[in-house]
């Protein structure tokens, strides 16, 4: 950690015009579509967009997940020296894990059922150190004990079936961060929880973060779990009642916007990142001179950060162009800025797209596959079953 | 595993029940059907009204079903069961038959259960590609070869014409395990090929999947080499399913699903006998023989459930119906 110099330190992580293009059935689709964003140590980097806008690809791609013989990916994701656009699938594989480590959506079905939660962790450590099991099983237990599991010592003997949903993703927390590494990407963390589980989950991530600097890509549709994060790393100078003047003039400005898609997010993301939480000539710059299409637009030279005394922060990225904000962490205001304010503009569920835009990711996976799954093979397969033949 | 104990239990209770049920279903059909008088049987070809009245009065015949139902059961489970065809006692035959039934389906299980799961795992990692499609044909061809005709050809061209293998019968394992192999191979082979088809095609498509599932991807992303994704977490979980058919095919194998390859290959086995008793309709071998496959067909699914909540944690045993 370079908290020394916080000015500007060395990415840790550089994403350059990542372009990741699936070829299915009906044609080439872009998932991603030149991405770009730094990653510093011990920053929450935002990843923020609708349903669909391919957040997930971006964080997938990142650890070459969504490499196959029907993806083009191009562009650059440079770690440490090297490419892992590029790079081999056995270098791939010593970074998985223990440099970065990732979490999914959803925690019922991202731990294989058939195998204890403790084994789980431990072939985690084992893949990437030789210790002995007993060693290893101390440390998936000390894992759980430390994300807050309760009587971990047993815990680590249970079936992931035996975990309710918010200890299962405490349980993948623990297993990403079982070798310690520098990275931790969440994909939409909580989505999957009900709402009191998902803020015991985000202050944990944030904990690590703070205690030990983990650097973490931040992957959500929902605003509101991003203003917490942000509500808890602090607020911006202004006072409440600037605050609440702004958001409602950028709300009346977003609201006169035509395309539905936009107007929705545009008016939580930009009065959320750009009126709340900057300086007053900031500000004002801001206001004078608001431009739809800038703001989804934003060349990268465009990108405006504001650094503080600890570089810690929240960056909005939103479907390639980078908008925007690094928060000062540790802003003079005394008073944390309430999650309450957006809270109307939380999206309580995923909207509709979300589903057409899972569905179509199922069927580009599929698509390998679907000539041989013939019509054919089906009525066999059914056939036999009714009758096994003798 | 006190669920354990209780489960089997329950199971054992079912299990009586299913054979009783079935003992009693192939007794009421066989009185039913035309053409299966057991005096006529008995008596012979030129047996006279006397011979014939004699009978029925001697063996019981003109005494009310359910007595002639339990009569037979206690023969049955004494072992003092006769066939009314030829007076050879029941059991007798069918323990002579059980280790050649045996050698037959426990070699061909073992061989379709390999080769169906190295074809189907190979064919599903190569989902697509040149050896998935070749795999696929071939599948394809063993699930539609009837037996017979596959056995007739094997016969014919493998063991007659090119002599590389003896011609049918059964060589008993004590006495010459090298021969007992020898026999067996064509049949093993006739009977694993079209259950290699079917496993091998269920098998990539369970392996295929299970590849899209979340903890896949899980094990990918904590940099576990490919091969060990593969094996540890595809084909782990996509077995499941196969071994609860593998359990079902092997009981309906044993108890009775063998008998076209056992027909082909005369081999003496309990199939052989099922065969003829069917065919000259002898009602105490057929229900022996019946009662013979479906205790098998039981326990194997008896054993299936078991085996299956090792595999998946998920599934108590002492919560599932007997």
């Amino acid at each position: 950690m370079n908290r020394a110099n916080p000015a500007q330190p060395e990415p840790l992580l550089s994403v350059d015009d990542l372009r990741v293009q699936f070829a299915t059935e009906d044609g080439l689709v872009h998932a991603v579509d030149g991405v770009s964003f730094d990653l510093r140590p011990g920053e929450i980097l935002g990843i923020v967009g609708e349903s669909g806008s391919g957040k997930s690809v971006t964080a997938q791609t990142l650890m070459g997940l969504t490499r196959s013989p029907n993806a083009s990916i191009t562009g650059s994701v440079r770690f440490h020296g090297s490419d892992l656009v590029t790079a081999t699938e056995e270098q791939l594989q010593s970074i998985r894990g223990r440099e970065i480590s990732m979490i999914f959506q959803d925690p019922m079905t991202s731990l294989n059922p058939v195998y204890r939660v403790g084994a789980q962790i431990i072939e985690q450590i084992e893949a990437h150190r030789d210790i002995p099991d007993g060693e290893a099983k101390e440390r998936a237990t000390e894992l759980l004990a430390s994300v807050g599991i309760p009587n971990a010592k047993e815990r680590v003997d249970d079936y992931p079936y035996e975990f309710s949903g918010g200890m299962r993703q405490r349980a993948m927390i623990a297993m990403a961060l079982a070798l310690e590494p520098r990275i931790l990407i969440a994909d939409e963390p909580t989505t999957a929880l009900d709402v009191t589980i998902q803020a015991q989950i985000m202050a944990l991530i944030q904990r690590l973060n703070e205690e030990r600097g983990l650097a973490v890509i931040l992957i959500t549709h929902d605003l509101g779990v991003i203003a917490e994060v942000a509500a808890t790393l602090g607020p911006g100078a202004e006072d409440r009642t600037d605050r609440q003047e702004r958001f409602e003039e950028l709300i009346d400005r977003f609201e006169a916007t035509e395309d539905p898609i936009r107007h929705q997010m545009a008016t939580v993301m930009t009065s959320f990142v750009a009126g709340l939480f900057v300086g007053e000539d900031e500000w004002e710059e801001i206001r004078d001179n608001l431009d739809l299409e800038r703001w989804f637009r934003l060349p990268k030279s465009h990108e405006r950060r504001i650094h503080g005394r600890r570089h810690a922060g929240v960056r909005i990225v939103i479907e390639g162009a980078t908008l925007v904000h690094a928060l000062d962490a540790h802003a003079a205001h005394p008073e944390p800025y309430s999650v309450e304010d957006l809270l109307p503009y939380r999206t309580a569920q995923e909207p509709p797209c979300q589903t057409e835009a899972l569905n179509r990711r199922k069927v580009m996976r599929k698509a390998r596959s679907k000539k041989t799954r013939s019509a054919l093979l089906a009525d066999l397969e059914r056939r036999y079953r009714e009758s096994p033949p003798s | 595993m006190e669920g354990m104990g209780r489960f089997i239990i329950r199971r054992l209770i079912g299990m009586i029940a299913v054979l009783f049920a079935i003992s009693v279903l192939v007794f009421l059909i066989f009185n039913v059907i035309p053409n299966s008088d057991p005096a006529l049987r008995i008596g012979g070809k030129n047996a006279n009204q006397q011979l014939i009245d004699r009978i029925n009065k001697d063996w019981g015949f003109n005494d009310p079903l359910p007595e002639q139902y339990v009569t037979l059961m206690k023969k049955t489970f004494t072992g003092d069961l006769v066939s009314y065809q030829n007076q050879r006692n029941v059991i007798d035959q069918i323990k002579k038959g059980i280790p050649v039934t045996f050698s037959l389906c426990i070699g061909a299980a073992i061989i379709w259960f390999l080769l169906g799961v190295v074809f189907g795992y190979l064919s599903a990692i190569k989902a697509g590609r040149a050896t998935d499609r070749a795999l696929t044909i071939l599948a394809l061809i063993g699930i539609s070869l009837p037996v017979f005709w596959l056995g007739e050809m094997l016969l014919y061209y493998v063991a007659n014409k090119a002599g590389l293998f003896p011609v049918g019968d059964y060589v008993k394992f004590t006495e010459d395990p090298l021969q007992w192999v020898n026999h067996l191979i064509l049949p093993w082979f006739t009977l694993a090929i079209l259950y290699i088809g079917f496993y091998s095609r269920l098998l990539r498509s369970n392996m295929l999947d299970v590849m899209d599932e979340d903890y896949v991807r899980t094990a990918r992303a904590k940099g576990l080499p490919e091969r060990q994704v593969r094996l540890k977490h595809v084909l782990r979980n996509s077995l499941i399913p196969i071994i609860t058919l593998f359990g079902l095919d092997f009981g309906a194998v044993i108890g009775g699903g063998a008998i076209l390859t056992e027909t082909v290959y005369n081999l003496p086995g309990v199939g052989l006998y099922a065969g003829q008793a069917v065919a000259s309709l002898d009602l105490p071998p057929l229900i022996a023989v019946t009662l013979f496959g479906a205790f098998f067909i039981v326990l194997l699914n008896t054993i299936v459930d078991v085996v299956y909540a090792y595999l998946d944690p998920r599934i108590r045993l002492g919560t599932q119906a007997a």
